[in-house]
């Protein structure tokens, strides 16, 4: 079970790895448009999600990653193709916003399901409890900044100052992903 | 200005909750989990005792029944073709009475041994180590290996649960250095520690690792020796030798 849950990791962990490298390259030395860029992440994270929470759920999660799936294409398309005058900032936000749902759920039926098992391991134990643990902290902690990055550029305060929270909180998350990797491989 | 500050007060303080809600989500879990498998080893270490109670209770029952029942009424058989072999002293049945009653003698012994395998009598009147270094000598005649016994407890007796649960223990480990471990040797050395007791168990038959043959293991033998190491809350501790296997209970007690 738990090699079956730290492999379904690995399309998140490669995209991971891959939107650093991008990041660095195009973004921060060929100064390309970030904007473009956070709409493919902001899908393929939400894809990566999707799998790694399907690859590891009952079939009631299942249908209720279907409907999250409806409603995050659903905005998805209304905001970045037909609304397109919406800050892009604005429009990540919201998108966040259902990542978030869908995470804190997932996190929560996940819980559950470890403690309707009979296994008499510590959670400590559990590699993907890491993942968990680093995708929960980390989209709790950036939820009202992504929700409110425009507006705080709008009021002309400095997003830098807020984007801090994001560092701290994406280091935290990838040592997590690091020792659930780490951890996985050692079982 | 106002609404700077307004964004800034929940920026902060949204995050904050957040962040402080998903920690507390995760303490929260960790500790319920951590109080969860304190209650299922609780329960299963009652189950386990339960178990290993009613066991030792039915072994009791059995070798009592097997010596007060049994052995009584083969004794009184063998009594009565005693005086049938007198009888048919010069007749040409005779030999067959004589070997009735040698088989009757021979039934009579081997219920005498299932009851005392069941239950040893010594264990009880005479204490562990007197009961197992009984043992160890009638298995050493029984098995043509030898099987020694030293210790520096004379004086000082176990527990009866303590004893049984020992002696149980040394018997199963006695029981696969027959059947697997192909033994000339063994040697059983109890002695006194700070902390209680050590039961020191050392061979010179095939070499094993317990962790791994115990998790492998599909028979009962090793997950007899857990079980009542686990019930008596003693700790075994394999070394490592170069030839044969060297184990060490440690059992905690005041003596």
């Amino acid at each position: 079970m738990n090699n079956k849950a730290i492999k379904s990791i690995y399309p998140f962990v490669l995209l991971v790895a891959l939107s650093s490298l991008y990041e660095i390259i195009f973004i921060y030395f060929l100064k390309s448009d970030s904007d473009d860029w956070s709409m493919v992440y902001l899908l393929l994270e939400f894809s990566t999600l999707l799998y790694v929470f399907t690859k590891n759920s009952q079939k009631f999660f299942r249908i209720i990653s279907f409907i999250f799936f409806i409603v995050f294409i659903g905005f998805f398309y209304h905001f970045k193709v037909i609304k397109t005058e919406i800050y892009t900032l604005q429009s990540d936000g919201y998108l966040s916003l259902i990542e978030f749902l869908y995470v804190i759920l997932f996190s929560l039926f996940w819980f559950v399901s470890v403690f309707k098992r009979t296994e008499e391991d510590s959670l400590l134990k559990l590699p993907f409890f890491y993942f968990i643990v680093g995708l929960l902290v980390y989209f709790s902690g950036t939820i009202f900044l992504f929700l409110f990055s425009e507006e705080i550029i709008q009021e002309g305060l400095s997003l830098y100052e807020y984007w801090v929270v994001n560092l701290i909180l994406v280091l935290f998350f990838r040592i997590l992903l690091i020792v659930s990797i780490w951890k996985g491989r050692a079982t | 200005m106002e609404g700077t500050s307004d964004i800034k007060s929940v920026f902060w303080l949204g995050t904050s909750v957040m962040l402080f809600l998903a920690f507390a989500l995760v303490f929260l879990v960790l500790f319920y989990q951590n109080h969860f498998i304190k209650m299922k080893r609780n329960e299963a270490e009652t189950l386990l005792k339960t178990a290993l109670d009613s066991e030792k209770e039915e072994r009791q029952r059995i070798a009592k029944d097997l010596h007060d029942s049994v052995q009584g009424d083969l004794s009184a058989i063998r009594n009565f073709m005693v005086i049938l072999e007198k009888q048919t002293k010069d007749q040409p049945t005779h030999s067959l009475v004589l070997e009735t009653k040698n088989a009757i003698e021979k039934a009579i012994e081997n219920t005498r041994t299932i009851s005392s395998k069941l239950m040893p009598p010594l264990l009880e009147t005479a204490g562990f180590s007197a009961a197992l270094k009984d043992y160890l000598t009638q298995l050493s005649v029984l098995s043509g290996k030898e099987f020694l016994f030293k210790t520096d407890l004379v004086a000082v007796q176990l527990p009866a649960t303590f004893s049984y649960e020992l002696f149980r223990v040394a018997q199963e480990f006695c029981q696969n250095m027959l059947k697997h471990g192909h033994i000339t040797q063994a040697l059983f050395a109890l002695y006194a520690t700070t902390e209680g007791i050590s039961l020191e168990i050392i061979d010179d038959g095939v070499a094993f690792d317990f962790k791994s043959a115990y998790q492998q293991s599909k028979g009962s033998g090793l997950h007899n020796i857990q079980s009542r190491i686990k019930s008596m809350k003693a700790e075994l501790v394999q070394r490592e030798v170069t030839v044969g296997n060297h184990f060490v209970i440690y059992l905690k007690l005041s003596l």
